[in-house]
């Protein structure tokens, strides 16, 4: 599937407790220390007060920040890309608009 | 001196033999724990190769829109039904390779502890990535056990009509088809 260019994404306590449970694995930890550094998704996991940026609008995730996320999940091996994958298919299923398009994205990826 | 001598040499003997066990040497116990972790590999490439596959054909599946009856299920609930499905496929098509690797893993850590006395705290699973135990065991456990208790919500009869269909029971993309259904939007 194509990225889809976000913006103004926030997420509801429903996305908030699934980003929690992808960030608890240690896998994404070292990640977020290495390839994600730097990356719009260590303030997205980390961050995680999640329902908007400092500025108090929501995230902006574009085809660069996939691209960085795609690269992450290729180097976090399948085992973990299929954790999230489920993750994000039931988040997916039970979201509209927004976080449909962010949780579909993370579901198998984009951009390749 | 000589009797103390006889009894101290007795007694290393007897030390020896009740520590080695049933003919448990220590070089014994080195090549138990290498052939542990050795298998323990070679569950974990299987249980690598095997989700990559899956994966790939649940990504590229997107069933035609006769595959689904008509059944009176809300948006909500065919959504559960389709994910919980899809988790139920999956499985199925990894053929137990997820379960093998965790068993191998705590076959390891168990002789190794039983040989070496300890774990060692830097051995993770082995293989292409250094997966944690938590992640081979329960990657998504919160999810897959909320998404069954909401599928199991639904009428037995159409659980069983909707467990019936034989490409529910083969991987298939689950979102690609609550847009099939006119459920989600479509590009």
């Amino acid at each position: 599937m194509h990225c889809p260019e976000i913006n103004g994404l926030t997420f509801d306590q429903s996305s908030l407790d699934a980003l929690e449970e992808i960030r608890q694995k240690k896998e994404l930890g070292n990640l977020l220390t290495t390839v994600l550094a730097g990356s719009v998704w260590v303030k997205i996991f980390i961050g995680r007060t999640g329902l908007a940026n400092p500025f108090g609008i929501g995230w902006t995730i574009g085809k660069t920040q996939w691209g960085v996320w795609s690269e992450s999940m290729m180097a976090s091996g399948l085992i973990v890309s299929k954790s999230i994958s489920n993750i994000a298919r039931s988040q997916a299923a039970t979201h509209s608009g927004k976080e449909f398009k962010f949780w579909e994205a993370m579901m198998y990826g984009c951009g390749h | 001196m000589a009797a103390v001598t006889k009894i101290v040499i007795m007694c290393c003997l007897l030390s020896v033999v009740s520590t080695s066990g049933a003919g448990e040497t220590k070089d014994d116990g080195k090549e138990l724990v290498q052939f542990a972790y050795a298998k323990m590999t070679q569950a974990l490439e299987e249980a690598d190769s095997k989700v990559g596959v899956c994966m790939e054909k649940e990504k590229n599946t997107i069933l035609p829109p006769q595959v689904f009856p008509k059944l009176p299920l809300s948006k909500s609930e065919w959504g559960s039904a389709l994910v919980y499905l899809s988790f139920k496929a999956q499985t199925r098509c990894e053929e137990n390779s997820l379960a093998n690797a965790v068993l191998a893993f705590s076959q390891f850590k168990t002789i190794e502890k039983e040989m070496t006395g300890k774990n060692s705290p830097d051995v993770y699973p082995a293989g292409r990535y250094k997966y944690e135990f938590e992640t081979l065991c329960c990657g998504s456990l919160k999810t897959e056990l909320r998404t069954e208790m909401e599928y199991k919500k639904i009428d037995p009869k159409i659980r069983q009509t909707l467990e019936s269909i034989p490409e529910f029971k083969q991987p298939f993309n689950p979102i690609a088809a609550l847009k099939t259904l006119g459920l989600k939007p479509s590009p």
